[in-house]
């Protein structure tokens, strides 16, 4: 899984010099905080993430000044707890989450110096296992979730210094609901959902 | 900082929350885990790890008990002055002797990883409330400000004390009676191996209620009576006695009077304050929801705080309610997800004390030896400190070292051979005593509940019962599955006399010859069994008495003959089927398993099925099974004496008061009511008092005439006679079982036993001047006025006013209960701290129905003839009833008390009113969490 990760965003960013030759391509660094949903998992238990951060790189080219293609993949770290009955918390361990995403990104201003965006498109999410001493106490062990393609909206604010150089803050949903399975065998669905926003450095060239 | 600020936001956020569900993580605990108190105020704990279920056992039992746990695991430990000061430096000299916590030591290393990781848990509990929290108020009255910390240890050395109570017994007191009536038999000219076997001190109970045979209709192992092998088996009684020294018997004699004189020994030598219990069980055929049935009520010594803890435990692998013990953790008694379980005392033979000779010997480390077979073999010394809690000067923790001398010794010896300490030492005759307990060596009953406390199946209570090695008891099971089973456990160890198919010297329910060689248990020669916990042979549990799903639908077992070895009077007449005599007791109570036996059978004779009701009333009820027996010899009595002429009889037969009293006899149906407003009664609900019925105080009447005419009777047959020859007695139940073998054969033998010893003697006038049955119908009724004399006398005037008016004899004024606290007065029930103010002005105690050997436990001496003769101190320490439903255990169940043991607290006694009257309320067990990926 990890290998199909890094294949996809080694092909988006040597795709996107292609790219950048005849049109002006953005790369952008992000700084990003993050909040998960958890959710009910039965009639007695819940998740409950605890707000994370992370970080992120996208890449967009335009199309026109309306509209471009955007790749950004984000590494992101909630502390996962598992509730039980309202009460009773016990460490799930860290879920580390990358979501990689490729979409369309519609710009409202076709490119001014304040430029509000939209997006839409695919992401592919991948979460490395849950792990704490908790599960191992109580005999769950290592919790493998699997990674799973589903889709992303995101919106932001842009503010452009000069031709090269600007900044942003940036929203981004990812439906993330994956299966999940331990040493026992029951699969489990978490809703792992990421809301992550993000302050972004943009570079221009 | 803002990570702090952030914790402290959040956790005063959280809190509440806390609190509101329950939900703990103290420190020491792996996960979180809850507390929750039901209506009851029963702690139920619930737990994502057994770890985290079995600390916070830990943390209840000493938020509830704490006082009760140390008092517990010191008494254990010889170390209880250190606590109540030197008042209990006996206490202490004996257990350290004993060597209960010597044996916890042996026992720690053979416990399992599992149950050394609940242990741990459990004792980090206990110190994590006591870290968190003030001692509790009894500390105070005793000036101790600082608890030692709780280790696994004194948890094993807690439950070594409780096995040690219900499976320790002397065989001295039968050994000076037998020794003292076979020298009265030389004078007199009588058998005086007979008149202790035949006459006084009989193995056959008073009833032939003996479980296995009554549960499968076959016969008892013991079989017909064999007069020739009887005969020959009292000659070789006669010959055995010689074996003993003299010396060593009254070394023997002089340590019991000691140990009399210890509240803890007390308990164990008193035959009417001993461990017993009552339980049975009915098969879903004859139950009225298809369903199997078991009861079961434990008699322990009935005291504040209750003796048990009624808990509910779940943790992940735990599930189980019941009850357990202050100091140990785990349910004792109860039922899990799948099976329901109880137990009564199984009085097995798991205790020989040996006549010793000790010789001084300088190359030993002790500077003794004891000679065995004629050869020196070193006694080992372990030295001994003690300390003790000095009171009354206002200075906290204020514990001294007692110098040893005259009752303190420096050094507990020990005979290494059978690892059985000396208890006495003369060393001016070298005449010595040792006891052999099969509780010294390793022992892994905690094993059993941990097993128990898990759900599983009818073969994992088998597995369970394997590591139950000492602390005999008698099971009763039920389960999901509509399985019904009764078994026995325990490590019997084999002795070598009897395993070569003789005894040598006196059988081993006496003084043994530790010197001679010949009634050693057998060690073992090949690799110890991973089922046994004993470096000796022992009974394989096949041989043990069991029984599953009998014919008969039905199991009852009170204390009496499992296997109905002792029916014949004789225990040692049945081999083992490899060879050996099958030995399991000298004798067992028959009264109890006598009446339920008899309520069952008729229940079932009417077609009637059984509910959890039918349970609940023959668990209450309180008919006295002797008087059954004996109340028609009285009313036969005064017939005669109406109709006779000899002038004593024909006197009696004419005493107005005398005709009364058995009048009242006539008519009564043997149970045995307070029959007064202030009386907590069976027919009372819910602790809540009503009025007596007319009938109640008529039957009141008759129990109170009855109860007191049986001492006088003893005192005017079979203690006249031993008293005038300053003879040892026999105990209560067995002066008891006596009369009734004498009136069984009196058409034969006139009175006369079968030592020719006669106990029908009319004082003043010669035997021969009257028939036999003029001179038992004189003594009956003269025994009826006497009672009628007593009970106006000044000494029963608190009670009765001296008034001579029949109607006043209540028999709630004489049998009363205080539930008593080691440190007495306020702690004491009545007052309870003012919670239950004594009920009667001028007597002490609760009024309360029952009687001697009544089935609701509450017995007294059979010779009582005081005003406060009549009170009790032992019965059921819990009441349960459980139903084996399709997928789960219905069970209801009741305490003498309540869970906590703080006198000022409302749970103090809470539970006791519904007890006094048999009322029981619901217990379940937990809803295990299950997680939501399993666990592997």
């Amino acid at each position: 899984m990890k290998k199909m990760k890094w294949l996809l965003v080694a092909m988006l960013f040597t795709a996107l010099p292609l790219c950048a030759q005849d049109r002006k391509t953005t790369i952008s660094l992000f700084v990003s905080q993050v909040s998960m949903d958890g959710g009910e998992l039965d009639d007695a238990f819940e998740t409950e993430l605890e707000d994370g951060n992370g970080f992120g790189l996208a890449g967009y080219v335009p199309f026109n000044r309306w509209l471009g293609v955007e790749g950004a993949i984000f590494s992101l770290r909630n502390e996962a707890r598992l509730v039980f009955e309202g009460a009773a918390p016990f460490e799930l361990g860290r879920a580390d989450l990358v979501p990689i995403t490729v979409g369309v990104q519609a710009h409202l201003t076709g490119g001014m110096r304040f430029d509000p965006y939209v997006g839409a498109g695919a992401a592919y999410v991948t979460a490395s296992d849950l792990y704490s001493e908790d599960l191992d106490i109580v005999g769950i062990g290592r919790i493998d979730i699997e990674s799973e393609f589903t889709y992303f909206v995101n919106a932001g604010l842009a503010f452009d210094f000069n031709e090269h150089f600007g900044i942003a803050v940036d929203g981004r949903y990812i439906p993330f609901e994956p299966s999940t399975q331990a040493a026992a065998g029951d699969e489990v669905e978490l809703d792992l959902t990421p809301t992550i926003l993000s302050a972004a450095l943009r570079f221009r060239f | 900082m803002r990570r702090a600020l952030l914790v402290l936001l959040v956790s005063l956020f959280t809190l509440p929350l806390v609190a509101q569900t329950g939900w703990v993580r103290h420190p020491g605990m792996r996960l979180p885990g809850q507390i929750t108190r039901d209506a009851n105020g029963i702690a139920h704990i619930r737990a994502f790890t057994d770890f985290d279920a079995a600390f916070l056992n830990g943390w209840v039992h000493a938020e509830d008990r704490l006082f009760h746990m140390d008092e517990n695991r010191r008494t254990a430990s010889g170390t209880l002055a250190e606590l109540l000061g030197s008042a209990a430096l006996g206490s202490d000299v004996q257990l350290r002797t004993l060597g209960l916590r010597r044996a916890a030591q042996l026992s720690q290393l053979e416990l399992s990883p599992r149950v050394t990781e609940l242990l741990n848990a459990y004792s980090a509990g206990v110190n994590a409330w006591v870290a968190s929290h003030q001692l509790p108020p009894e500390y105070a009255a005793i000036e101790i400000t600082q608890f030692e910390p709780w280790t696994p240890l004194d948890s094993i050395a807690v439950a070594k004390l409780l096995a040690f109570g219900l499976s320790f017994e002397l065989d001295i007191e039968p050994t000076v009676a037998l020794l003292t009536y076979q020298g009265a038999g030389q004078v007199l000219g009588i058998n005086g191996t007979a008149l202790f076997f035949e006459d006084l001190w009989r193995s056959q109970p008073f009833n032939p209620a003996s479980t296995v045979p009554d549960a499968t209709s076959t016969s008892a192992i013991g079989g017909e009576e064999n007069l020739e092998a009887k005969e020959e088996f009292l000659k070789s009684i006669e010959a055995g006695a010689k074996s003993l020294d003299p010396n060593a018997v009254a070394l023997a004699a002089k340590w019991v009077e000691q140990l009399k004189e210890i509240p803890f020994f007390q308990k164990i030598l008193d035959p009417e304050l001993r461990g017993a219990s009552n339980e049975w069980a009915i098969a879903a055929s004859l139950s009225a929801t298809n369903q199997p049935l078991i009861a079961n009520d434990p008699h322990l010594a009935l005291r504040m705080p209750s003796t048990f803890y009624p808990i509910v435990i779940t943790g992940q692998r735990l599930n189980a309610a019941g009850v357990g013990f202050p100091g140990v953790p785990l349910v004792v008694q109860g039922h899990n997800e799948r099976f329901a379980w109880g137990s009564t005392v199984n009085p097995m033979d798991v205790t020989d004390a040996y006549q010793e000779q000790v010789v001084p010997d300088a190359t030993s480390p002790s500077g003794f030896s004891s000679i065995y077979r004629g050869a020196r073999e070193p006694l080992a010394p372990i030295p001994q400190t003690f300390r003790a809690n000095q009171l009354g000067n206002n200075t906290p923790n204020d514990l001294v070292v007692v110098p040893a001398a005259g009752s303190i010794p420096a050094a507990t010896l020990i005979v290494s051979r059978r690892n059985a300490p000396i208890v006495s030492l003369d060393f001016a005759t070298g005449a010595a005593v040792s006891v052999q307990w099969v509780g010294h060596g390793p022992t892994r009953e905690l094993e059993t509940f941990a097993i128990w406390n898990e759900a599983g199946t009818l073969a994992d209570f088998r597995r369970g019962l394997e590591f139950f090695d000492v602390g005999s008891q008698n099971w009763i099971y039920t389960d999901i599955d509509n399985n019904i089973a009764y078994f026995t456990s325990g490590e019997m160890p084999i002795r070598e006399d009897l395993q070569a198919g003789a005894v040598q010297g006196l059988p081993p329910f006496f003084l043994r010859n530790g010197s001679a060689g010949g009634n050693d248990w057998i060690r073992l020669t090949t690799p110890r069994p991973a089922t046994q916990a004993s470096s000796y042979q022992i009974l394989a549990s096949s041989e043990m008495p069991q029984v599953i799903n009998p014919a008969r639908g039905w199991i009852v077992n009170a204390n009496n003959d499992p296997a109905g070895t002792t029916l014949d009077n004789n225990p040692l007449n049945q081999l083992r089927a490899g060879g050996g005599i099958f030995y399991l007791n000298a004798g067992y109570s028959g009264f109890r398993a006598g009446r339920i036996t008899q309520l069952i059978r008729a229940q079932v004779a009417a077609n009637q099925k059984f509910t959890i009701a039918d349970m609940q009333r023959i668990q209450a009820d309180v008919v006295l099974l002797d008087a059954q027996y004996f109340v028609p010899f009285i009313t036969r009595a005064l017939a005669n004496a109406k109709a006779s002429s000899v002038p004593a009889l024909q006197a009696l037969g004419a005493n107005p008061a005398v005709t009364e009293a058995v009048n009242r006899l006539n008519g009564w149906d043997f149970s045995t009511p307070t029959g007064i407003p202030e009386g907590y009664d069976a027919a009372d609900v819910n602790g809540t008092l009503s009025a007596p019925s007319s009938a109640e105080i008529q039957h009141s009447i008759a129990a109170t005439l009855y109860s007191v005419w049986r001492g006088q009777f003893i005192k005017n047959t079979i203690d006249a006679v031993l008293g005038a020859g300053n003879l040892p007695r026999p105990s209560s139940a067995n002066t008891v079982t006596a009369l009734k073998n004498l009136l069984d054969n009196f058409d034969t033998r006139g009175g006369a036993g079968a030592s020719g010893v006669q106990f029908f003697n009319v004082p003043g006038v010669p035997n021969n001047a009257q028939t036999a049955p003029t001179r038992r119908d004189i003594l009956i009724l003269a025994s009826m006025a006497d009672t009628l004399t007593l009970l106006a006398s000044e000494g029963f005037a608190p009670a009765f006013n001296r008034s001579t008016n029949q109607e006043d004899y209540r028999w709630g004024k004489l049998h009363r209960i205080v539930f008593a606290h080691p440190l007495g007065g306020p702690y004491n029930t009545p007052p309870a701290g003012g919670q239950f103010p004594a009920p009667l002005a001028g007597l002490t105690g609760i009024p309360v129905d029952g009687g001697f050997e009544v089935v609701d436990a509450s017995s007294h001496n059979s010779r009582a003839n005081t005003l406060n003769g009549f009170m009790f101190g032992s019965g059921p320490v819990r009441r349960m009833v459980s139903e084996a439903q399709d997928a789960r255990i219905n069970a209801v169940t009741s305490l003498p008390g309540g869970p906590s043991g703080l006198v000022a607290s409302p749970l103090y006694i809470n539970l006791l009113r519904p007890w006094l009257t048999n009322e029981a309320f619901p217990i379940d067990i937990g809803q295990r969490i299950v997680l939501p990926w399993g666990t592997r």
